[in-house]
């Protein structure tokens, strides 16, 4: 094949491949959260910010759960960490969840397949804060599986969560 | 049944010690596992000291914001500190802190972080000012966490402690009660081995008793038919004495009668014709009445011989003689008896001496002398042999009278059988019978041989002599 068909076809190529790298949108807002890694979709430096109403815009789920540190049971919105996985093409084994007070813990993606894990937004009907848990919290669904009820899933739970790296 | 009741007693608290005890010790374990789930305490030492990091955290930002750091931003510190401490205010935390009488310096922390942020929400009039009056309250806030750390920290240790005391202790009943059901296992498998051992034992005997019994069975069984068989064989011996003595009386009645028949015509003669007739003739007429009276004397000897030996009253009382010196009186006395000179005796070399009875031997050899002339004719001589053979001496007689059919050898020695052709000669058919079984009484036999118009010899056997001791001559 002579070169020059070579590069033509290059060419109609790149169009394609450059939509399924970067579909998405630059965030218009302060990002609440960034992913890095392992991930297809990108929109800052090889990472994916996400503002509020990106993350808004994703399916919202519902869970009511108690917790390890609070009384009662707690209703919980937000959406599903598979969800935004699957949104920025993540693949890996673990996800290192990175808090505001630089607290990290990888948890096995397994998990979010697993199990109905929510990155919640809002407790009780009201907005999480950075002052609170805010401004995401990864709940898990502990009162509708036994096995959750244990201290090697409640370090999992992690607060005041704004950066995600894929590995 | 009361003498039952014991053997059940002590399987039946061996069982119920060993569910009591299985009992304990699962309920026991039961324990120590929803002790074991319960660590909601656990987490607290954790929320304290991160608390504390979040302090000096911000403690950090605000000075270095005062010393001009730009990227500095105690406000993210100070939510961050807020999260923490909210953290602490929540309502499990605050109900451990509340039992471990750490609620007033939690509340007087709270109210320093409220003050700090009271002191970050107006714009300040400069930097390093703030920094001062946050950090104249940021000073007990860290000082009141630092208590309420180490009152944590004591607080979980000791907790701890308990907790493994409390193991300890259920543990150490587990194994006292693992203890007992093993020991009450020991001694309900014992039980069960002595049951089946006793078992075994009696069943055992059992089965002994059982082969004794049937050995005593048998045993009585066999006296009883040997009982029996004596008295069948008694029996049977009897029926064969009354069968001979109602064949012998239909015998003698009838072979009685021809002699008296005989001597009472002789003597009716006698007296009728008395004068008239010659004294010659007379006297051989008291001669042929002589004979009949003898030949009457013999039947009556000869069947006495038969009953007596069918009644085991014959005795052979044996000791040596010479057989030579028997069978020479006995043809003398043929002779003397009957006039008879056809005896030939052929008289052997060396003296034979037989172990015998005398009386007996006589017996036979008239017998069997007797025949050998009645059966033979008038002109021809009987040939009397003597001899040995081995531990054995024999008389063999030798007539060349009618002989006997070979079919009726076989039968020739039967009580009351008389062969075919001896129809015309008188008889008992006792004669043979009785010599066969008086010769065996002394350990010896009667044989014969014969051809059928040629002549019969018999041959008597007796044991010899040689060898016993001559000296011992019966009474």
């Amino acid at each position: 094949m002579p070169r020059r068909q070579l590069l033509w076809l290059a060419l109609l190529l790149l169009p394609i491949a450059q939509a399924a790298a970067s579909p998405l949108a630059a965030p218009e807002g302060p990002p609440l959260l960034k992913v890095s890694g392992n991930i297809s979709h990108t929109n800052k430096a090889n990472a994916a910010h996400l503002d509020r109403a990106m993350l808004a815009a994703l399916p919202r789920h519902e869970l009511e759960t108690s917790t390890s540190v609070t009384d009662g049971v707690n209703r919980f919105e937000g959406f599903l960490m598979r969800d935004l996985l699957e949104k920025l093409g993540a693949e890996g084994e673990t996800a290192a969840a990175i808090a505001l007070n630089d607290y990290l813990i990888e948890i096995p993606i397994a998990d979010f397949h697993d199990y109905d894990v929510l990155v919640a937004d809002t407790m009780d009907g009201e907005a999480l804060t950075p002052r609170d848990k805010g401004p995401l919290w990864i709940v898990y669904p502990r009162d509708d599986h036994r096995e959750l009820q244990d201290i090697r899933y409640d370090y999992r739970w992690v607060w005041q969560l704004y950066r995600l790296e894929i590995q | 049944m009361s003498s039952g009741r014991p053997a059940y007693v002590l399987p039946g608290v061996a069982i119920l010690a060993f569910v009591a005890f299985l009992s304990f010790a699962l309920f026991r374990l039961f324990l120590i596992e929803e002790d074991m789930r319960d660590n909601v305490d656990e987490n607290m030492l954790w929320v304290t000291t991160q608390a504390q990091v979040a302090s000096h955290r911000f403690e950090q930002a605000v000075s270095r914001q005062a010393l001009g750091h730009p990227h500095d931003s105690p406000s993210l510190r100070l939510d961050v500190l807020f999260s923490r401490l909210m953290l602490m205010d929540e309502g499990p935390q605050r109900r451990y802190l509340r039992r471990v009488d750490l609620e007033a310096p939690l509340d007087d922390v709270l109210a320093r972080l409220e003050a700090i942020d009271a002191l970050m929400q107006p714009p300040a009039e400069g930097v390093a000012e703030r920094a001062r009056a946050i950090q104249r309250e940021l000073d007990p806030l860290m000082t009141g966490l630092n208590r309420i750390a180490t009152g944590v920290m004591k607080e979980e240790w000791e907790a701890t402690g308990a907790r493994l005391d409390r193991y300890h202790a259920s543990l150490l009943q587990v194994i006292a009660a693992a203890v007992g059901i093993l020991i009450c296992g020991l001694l309900l498998t014992s039980l069960l081995i002595h049951a089946l051992r006793q078992r075994r034992t009696a069943q055992r005997d059992l089965m002994a008793h059982r082969d004794h019994l049937e050995e005593e069975v048998e045993r009585h069984i066999g006296r009883y038919r040997q009982t029996a068989e004596a008295l069948a064989r008694s029996l049977k011996r009897e029926k064969g004495v009354s069968e001979f003595y109602r064949s012998f009386a239909g015998m003698v009645s009838h072979q009685f009668r021809t002699p008296l028949a005989v001597i009472d015509s002789g003597l009716q003669r006698l007296i009728r014709r008395h004068d008239d007739m010659p004294p010659a003739q007379r006297l051989e007429r008291y001669h042929r009445l002589r004979e009949a009276v003898a030949q009457m004397t013999r039947l009556v000897e000869s069947s006495l011989t038969a009953a007596r030996l069918d009644g085991d009253q014959v005795e052979s009382r044996p000791a040596a003689c010479s057989l030579t010196d028997l069978v020479a009186q006995a043809c003398r006395l043929q002779r003397e008896a009957h006039g008879e000179a056809r005896l030939q005796v052929s008289e052997p070399q060396a003296p034979l001496e037989a172990w015998c009875d005398r009386s007996l031997v006589e017996q036979i050899l008239a017998n069997l002398l007797s025949n050998a002339l009645k059966y033979s004719p008038a002109a021809e001589p009987v040939r009397v042999q003597l001899g040995a053979e081995g531990a054995r001496v024999y008389c063999r007689i030798e007539d060349h009278g009618i002989g006997i059919p070979d079919e009726e050898l076989p039968r020739l020695f039967e009580r009351f059988f008389r062969s075919s052709n001896a129809r015309g000669i008188s008889g008992l058919g006792l004669g043979l019978n009785i010599a066969r079984h008086l010769a065996r009484l002394q350990g010896g036999d009667v044989t014969v041989s014969s051809v059928e118009g040629e002549g019969t010899t018999f041959t008597l056997w007796l044991p010899a002599a040689t060898g016993r001791n001559q000296d011992v001559e019966p009474s």
